[in-house]
This record gives C-alpha cells, sequence and structure tokens, in this order.
C-alpha cells in the first residue's frame, strides 16, 4: 500500500480537484467504485465469497467447526477473524511484511462484530455449556488498491451470508458423551442470520473540513487521516476507528458520520435485493474465470453500475437537504 | 474405498489415463507485472509475477543474472481441514522447490542485477499443487513478458496395482505415491522429478513416461490459453 509515491504536483492536482468536486477517476467525492461480488467460490469452506471494488480484490471463506465454549460465555457460539495479506496484493507483503495490516484488519473485525445485535451468536450454540458453533472468517487479500476496510467487510457480510452449515442432531448420549449426527441432505442447512450484519466505510479527510469515500491508493497518499466507522442496516454504529497521522474537525467528523448513515443504507438495499434474486436464479459462478468482467453481482448476472449510481444520487439529495 | 472400479474407471469418472478438465486464464489482476490463475480440475491456483525490477537487498544481488524468489501460500480452507497457517515450512520447501525450476527456464543473462518475484497463492489443493503452481506460474511469467527458454510444464502420475493413472487427485495419491514431473515441452527436457510416498524402482520408467505425456497435453491446453489471450489484445493476426 506504500508502494505508491507521489510528487508534489500529483498531490495537488489530486486536492484541487476534490476541493472542485471531482476526482481524478472522475468520480464525485461520495461515490463507490465498481462492485463485484460472488458467493460460492470455494467448495471445501460452508461460505466464501470474492469482493471486487475497483482495484481491490479480497476472497473470504468461512469454516464452521465444533468446539467447547469458554466458561465466560457458554451458550454462545463465537466467530474468529483472521486476516492474511498475500505477497500477491503487494510485495511488499513477503514474507512477515503485511503483518501489521493484517492485525489491524482482524482487530477491526471482531470489534465490528462484538455487538450481539450485529450477530445473534446465540443462534450458533448446540449444547449450551458444552458444544457451540465455532466460525472461523479467514479473509485473503488478493490486490490491494485502496479502501481495504470496506471491501472486508462487504465481503464478510457476504460470506456469511452465503454460509452454509449442516443440520446436526444430537442423536444419543453414551456415557455421559452426547453423540452427534450431521446431515447429509444437501437442502437441510443452517444459515447465518447477517440482516443485521454491519459494514464499514472509510473517510479519508483529504483536506480543509472535505472527505471523500472509497479512496485509491494514490489519494490515500495525499489524505493524511481516516476515519472508519462500522453502521448496521437500521443505523446503528457498532465500531469507530480513527488511522493515519492527523487530526479532523469536529464539524468534518459528524457530518461524514452523518453521511455514513445514509450511504449505508444504499448498499444495503443492494445487497438484500440482489441476495433474494440469486436465491431464485442459481446462476453459474464466474468468479476468475470471467473474461468480459462484466459488471456481475452476486452470481445475477445484472449489470450494477447504473443501478448503484442510481441508488447513491437519490440518497446524496437527501444528505444535502439534511445537512443545510 | 477402490481407487479403479473394476469397469477401469476412477472416482471421478474418469479413465486411467485421462487428465482432469484444465482452464486457466491471463491477466487477472493490473498491480503485478503478470498474473494467472489455473484450475486443474478442483486444484486452484493463482500466481503473480512482480518483476524485472530492482533487488530489495543488496546482498542477494548478482551482477551477471537475475535473482528469483518464489514465495507460495495456502488460503486457510484450501483443504478439508481448516490449515492454520499459511505460510509453513512446507509451503516453504515448495517454493524453495519452484524457484530452483524457473532458475533453468528464465533467461537470466537478460535481466543482470534485477529480481523476479513469484507469487503463489493456492485457493484450493486437490492433488497436483506443485504442478499447478508451477503451471500458474510460467503462466504468470508469459504474461509479464519475462523471457523465457520455453513453457515449463508439469503433470502428476501415480501407479495402483500395476495400473498407471495420470493427474491424481489427493485421496488416489494417499493411498499409492505422486510423482510430479516438470519438462520443456518443446525441447522434451525434464526440469524437476519429484515423488511423495513409495515408488517401486520397476514402476518409475512407466510413471515418469506416463507423466511427461500428460505434460504434453497440458501444453496443449496453456499454450491455447495463451493464443486466445493474445487475439484478445489483437496482438497477432488471427486467420478465422
Amino acid at each position: 500500500m506504500a508502494d505508491i509515491s507521489l510528487s508534489e504536483a500529483e498531490k495537488r492536482y489530486i486536492v484541487d480537484g476534490v476541493k472542485l468536486g471531482i476526482r481524478v477517476d472522475g468520480r464525485e467525492r461520495l461515490d463507490y467504485r465498481q462492485l463485484e461480488i460472488e458467493t460460492g467460490l470455494v467448495s471445501t469452506a460452508n461460505g466464501s465469497a470474492r469482493v471486487r471494488l475497483g482495484c481491490t480484490d479480497v476472497l473470504i471463506t468461512v469454516k464452521m467447526e465444533m468446539e467447547p465454549p469458554p466458561p465466560q460465555q457458554p451458550n454462545d457460539g463465537q466467530i474468529h477473524f483472521f486476516v492474511n495479506c498475500s505477497a500477491n496484493a503487494a510485495p511488499e507483503f513477503e514474507g512477515r511484511g503485511g503483518e501489521d495490516l493484517a492485525t489491524s484488519l482482524s482487530a477491526m473485525l471482531d470489534r465490528l462484530y462484538s455487538s450481539p445485535l450485529s450477530l445473534d451468536t446465540s443462534r450458533l450454540c448446540v449444547v449450551p455449556g458444552k458444544h457451540v458453533k465455532v466460525l472461523y472468517v479467514d479473509v485473503e487479500i488478493l490486490e490491494c488498491g485502496g479502501n481495504l476496510f470496506d471491501t472486508v467487510s462487504l465481503g464478510v457480510k457476504a460470506a456469511l451470508w452465503a454460509t452454509r452449515m449442516p443440520r446436526i442432531y444430537i442423536t444419543g448420549e453414551d456415557g455421559g458423551e452426547l453423540e452427534f449426527m450431521v446431515s447429509d441432505n444437501p437442502q437441510e442447512v443452517d444459515r447465518v442470520d447477517v440482516s443485521n450484519a454491519p459494514i464499514l466505510i472509510t473517510h479519508l479527510r483529504i483536506t480543509e473540513n472535505l472527505t471523500v469515500i472509497d479512496p485509491t491508493p494514490e489519494e490515500e497518499c495525499c489524505g493524511p487521516v481516516q476515519v472508519v466507522v462500522g453502521v448496521t442496516p437500521k443505523g446503528l454504529i457498532t465500531t469507530t476507528q480513527q488511522l493515519g497521522a492527523g487530526t479532523f474537525a469536529p464539524q468534518t467528523l459528524s457530518a461524514s458520520l452523518k453521511m455514513e448513515v445514509c450511504g449505508k443504507e444504499g448498499r444495503e438495499v443492494m445487497l438484500m435485493c440482489y441476495g433474494e434474486k440469486a436465491e431464485k436464479r442459481r446462476n453459474k459462478v464466474l468468479s476468475f474465470m470471467d473474461r468480459k468482467r462484466k459488471k456481475w453481482c452476486l452470481c445475477t448476472g445484472v449489470r450494477i453500475g447504473r443501478e448503484f449510481d442510481c441508488f447513491l444520487s437519490v440518497l446524496r439529495t437527501k444528505w444535502v437537504t439534511s445537512l443545510c | 474405498m477402490e481407487v479403479i472400479s473394476p469397469e477401469g474407471l476412477r472416482q471421478d469418472g474418469r479413465t486411467a489415463l485421462c487428465l482432469r478438465d484444465i482452464s486457466c486464464r491471463l491477466g487477472l489482476y493490473e498491480r503485478p507485472n503478470g498474473s494467472a490463475y489455473i484450475e486443474m480440475g478442483n486444484t486452484k491456483v493463482l500466481a503473480a509475477v512482480y518483476g524485472p525490477r530492482e533487488v530489495r537487498s543488496l546482498s542477494k544481488q548478482n551482477l551477471d543474472e537475475c535473482v528469483i524468489q518464489c514465495e507460495m501460500s495456502r488460503i486457510a480452507a484450501c483443504q478439508g481441514e481448516r490449515v492454520r497457517r499459511p505460510r509453513d515450512q512446507r509451503t516453504r520447501a515448495l517454493s524453495l522447490q519452484i524457484a530452483g525450476v524457473f532458475h533453468a527456464a528464465i533467461r537470466k543473462t537478460k535481466y543482470p542485477g534485477s529480481q523476479i518475484d513469484i507469487y503463489v497463492q493456492v485457493l484450493q489443493a486437490d492433488g497436483g499443487v506443485t504442478s499447478a503452481c508451477i503451471n500458474a506460474s510460467t503462466l504468470a511469467l508469459v504474461h509479464a513478458g519475462v523471457e523465457l527458454v520455453d513453457y515449463v510444464v508439469s503433470c502428476t502420475a501415480s501407479i495402483n496395482k500395476s495400473m498407471p493413472l495420470l493427474d491424481v487427485t489427493q485421496q488416489e495419491s494417499a493411498s499409492g505415491c505422486e510423482v510430479t514431473v516438470s519438462i520443456l515441452p518443446n525441447k522434451g527436457s525434464v526440469v524437476s522429478l519429484d515423488c511423495a510416498h513409495t515408488l517401486h524402482l520397476d514402476h518409475l520408467d512407466e510413471v515418469v513416461d506416463l507423466a511427461m505425456k500428460g505434460c504434453q497435453q497440458v501444453y496443449k491446453a496453456m499454450s491455447q490459453e495463451v493464443e486466445t489471450y493474445l487475439q484478445d489484445k489483437h496482438a497477432i493476426m488471427s486467420h478465422r
């Protein structure tokens, strides 16, 4: 991520463009790049998703295991996040270079899902006090093109939505130990309820009072500080974190937090409605073999570019009126 | 479970000398100089090449030829059991092996004082992982435009109850052996030979021959894909 070096002139160009309301790739301040989400790529995992936001590519896999719960929380399942920055993404992640970034990402995801409102972990319990389901969410960064937090959180939500856990039946007791039977029927699966799962939104402060959403690596070089906020569909903020060596003026901070709550809705609606469509039409998984790179979303084959801009533009007008 | 049924079919419906379906793709990402993805049956591997570029640590610099480094990692869900560490001793050993294979194939004297990095990511592993990694790296090097003596193509073979098998899955190799052969297909010379588990010396010749034949078939599939990619980019004239 720090491999990009920009000259002062290039930085001025980016900053002045943002002041005029135009970014280098033609987007406005609050526009997202092209977003593609696909689920069900890795058949060895319970759930998987691949998210591509502009040049950033992440692969998330979810695996379920049964384990005894910790004594403090005997009735709740658990969810663990592991992030791996592979050297494919950026050469400086070779060996142990990507560990710092990986640690901060997994800590962020832990905090994001720490609230019981975001993910109901009591439903992951099999036998209270003895056996609970543990979800291991493994994030693999395939290409690093700016705005990792958003992409990873979208991917985690998509992968959790796509997770299919075989139903577990308790068949009997054998000398104090319970016996389990795992269902072989592919239709008998348990799903994870992600309707309240939060996602992260990153605001990067480029210059005085102006923030941009979904920064590219070049913009990340120019901006001194960014704030990452985790928001649920109902508008609750689960976590915030400020990253970078800079400061936020209080007005800028509160304005960006308000915007994030609104911007959240657009994406949530899109994810939910495409999720329903994906259930009804099971299209062929394109994943890495897609030659034409059209804008597919959740395997439904619908061009999302225009719809997405529509959503955001509708919400943007609402923001302007509410902030004035 | 038997590896080969009495009718002569394997677990996935192939005959003993049949190769798995191969699909590959060049040029997935913009940031690395070269990138490729290959699927050999259920084994899926992604490779990225950065280079030739400046050497990272001057102590490793060689002013006569380029330095080749490889790093291989596996994602957690690549096998049935969750893999806890993406890079461990085994992947380090395989990385050194892959780098060694490309020492023979890359024209190192054309890039003195520089470094070529090959990064391989195993997304799903079902037998023939080393071959898939080598094939994906070759495609990524071709995409990056690095000068190669020839493609490096790799395939696995095994033997089960005196019946030679081509392109074995993990289940099939667990009960027998897995011989991985890498060749330069146009010259027909062997770059690397690697055997896992035990193989009787009497069977060595026929297994290696079978693997080399399999390599030629893999080469056909890979060069077909490279041609399609180049035609899409209008680099070569299409005669259709």
